[in-house]
């Protein structure tokens, strides 16, 4: 499984802030809603998207599907899924902890 | 003490049989375990009980999901690599299993044993017709020739024999096998995807709440507010029709519905709207298609009628925001891309193999010396020579699609 979740990485930003809006079994239209909120509108995601992403992401295990009290379908992260989830944001960590850096030497480079 | 149960088709109609489970444990016979090859379920003896059994196929899962161990709502009773047998303890769970994967695996069953059965009806149809038109005019004859065989019978023979008859009792079975597993599964498949949550109600493909009601009609025709414009073979080139739509829209035609078979559009002369509209390609629908489509606020015009390898039209109203189907240009590309490439998997050979018909049927009569002034025979070579174009042309505009798509942003 470890060399499969290597093959998913790195992830989208519409995958990446699909799983990180599963801290929490949520249906499709409350991921929308929730990654909207979550961005400030930033991303609304299509309905098209969060299809064929969901549908791909349970395919490759990374989600598993089951019913609330409604019987509504849910969308819950599995332990690969929280695998690969936990790897991106590390590495997304990192990115940004780059990010400030470097920012840093360029303002400076400006000052001079 | 413990008893064994042979139910080969379980798997068909799992609501059924964890009804037939209960029944049994209400008997005192209580599920133990199954044997995926042998198709039997084992049962131990004891005290009449009121289980409520619920089996989920999850392929390749290690133990029982989640919510079995978080809530005591249920509970784990048998476990295989693809199957979970829980039994539901509390009346009202806070979750409930998906038979989505079942589900699933049952649609794929039905949809090759449907295939089989298609292809066998249009090969059967011509030789059984043909046969029968001359029986039923009288024309049969059937010629028989005794003394074939030698008798006594030599060992070969009767090997050879004993090897057609298997060969003929496997067959049939292999043909009731494929009717029983098409209409069985047609039957269950509906209860499975109604659980899944698939509550579009349709007729054949057109959406029952976009069908007029006969006095509407009769109405609008008075008026001349309804138009109908046909489009044949449009969903070739999928995104010029979403833009002509927009447009009808915006001069204040209002798609209504599409026929059944999808060639035409029907609009109501309205006011202007600001629609957005998305002509879709999914390889499979499955049940939660619909439902997170509709609740994103997409209206559903039409849709194929197979759940395989279909195209549906979906349309949204707005007022500033132009709303996106594919929110993401990876998503957006990804979905030309297999429209364009299913289609031209079949469209491409399939027009070779009629250009290579015509040359051959022209070759041949040339050989045969049949062109002298019967021009009626060019009929044929020429329906090949134009059918290997249409699908060619067919085939153009699709990549011409993939290729705009690709380009936009």
């Amino acid at each position: 499984m470890a060399k499969s979740i290597e093959s998913y990485t790195p992830l989208s930003e519409t995958a990446y802030y699909i799983l990180l809006s599963l801290n929490q079994p949520r249906h499709g239209y409350g991921i929308i809603k929730y990654v909207e909120q979550l961005t400030n509108g930033r991303i609304v995601l299509g309905s098209g998207t969060i299809y064929t992403t969901l549908g791909k992401m349970s395919k490759a295990r990374f989600i598993t599907v089951f019913q609330d009290k409604e019987r509504k379908t849910i969308y819950e992260l599995t332990s690969e899924g929280k695998e690969l989830l936990r790897r991106e944001r590390a590495r997304i960590k990192m990115m940004y902890r780059d990010t400030l850096y470097q920012e840093g030497l360029f303002n400076e480079e400006r000052e001079i | 003490m413990k008893s064994v149960k042979f139910r080969p088709f379980w798997s068909y109609d799992v609501l059924k049989t964890q009804e037939w489970l209960n029944t049994q444990s209400k008997k005192g016979y209580h599920f133990v375990s199954f044997h995926p090859i042998f198709r039997t379920f084992s049962f131990l003896k004891g005290n009449s009980a009121n289980n409520k059994y619920i089996i989920i196929y999850d392929k390749g899962r290690n133990g029982f999901p989640g919510y079995v161990s978080k809530t005591n709502d249920y509970e784990g009773i048998y476990h295989t690599n693809n199957y979970s047998v829980l039994v539901q303890k509390a009346e009202e769970p806070e979750y409930y299993p998906s038979y989505d994967q079942l589900l699933s695996k049952n649609q794929n069953i039905k949809y090759v044993a449907g295939m089989i059965l298609l292809v066998q009806l249009l090969l059967y149809i011509l030789p059984v017709s043909m046969i029968l038109i001359s029986a039923l005019s009288g024309n049969l004859t059937i010629e028989y020739e005794p003394g074939g065989i030698s008798a006594p019978a030599t060992t070969q023979e009767l090997f050879e024999g004993l090897f057609v008859l298997i060969f003929l009792l496997l067959s049939l079975f292999a043909q009731v096998w494929l009717f029983y597993s098409y209409f069985k599964l047609r039957r269950s498949n509906k209860k499975l995807e109604k659980l899944c949550g698939e509550d579009v109600e349709l007729s054949l493909t057109v959406p029952t709440n976009t069908i007029l009601s006969k006095e509407d009609i009769k109405k609008l025709k008075r008026q001349k507010k309804l138009v109908r414009k046909m489009r044949p073979a449009w969903f070739y080139s999928p995104d010029t029709y979403e833009t002509w739509l927009e447009e009808m829209e915006s001069q204040g035609f209002n798609l209504v519905r599409m026929s059944k078979i999808g060639n035409s559009f029907y609009f109501i002369k309205g006011t202007p709207r600001n629609m957005k509209y998305h002509v879709d390609y999914q390889l499979k629908k499955n049940p939660r298609y619909f439902k997170v489509n509709e609740e994103s606020g997409w209206k559903l015009f039409f849709t194929s009628v197979t759940r395989y390898f279909a195209i549906s039209v979906w349309g949204q109203e707005y007022t500033d925001v132009e709303p996106e189907y594919y929110s993401d240009q990876e998503n957006k590309v990804k979905h030309a891309k297999r429209f364009m490439l299913s289609y031209i998997a079949w469209l491409l050979p399939m027009s070779f193999l009629y250009f290579i018909m015509f040359g051959f049927s022209l070759y041949a009569y040339q050989q045969l010396e049949l062109f002298q002034g019967n021009f009626l025979l060019y009929f044929a070579p020429l329906m090949f020579l134009l059918v290997g174009i249409e699908f060619l042309y067919f085939s153009f505009r699709l990549m011409r699609y993939y290729g705009r798509v690709k380009s936009r942003n």
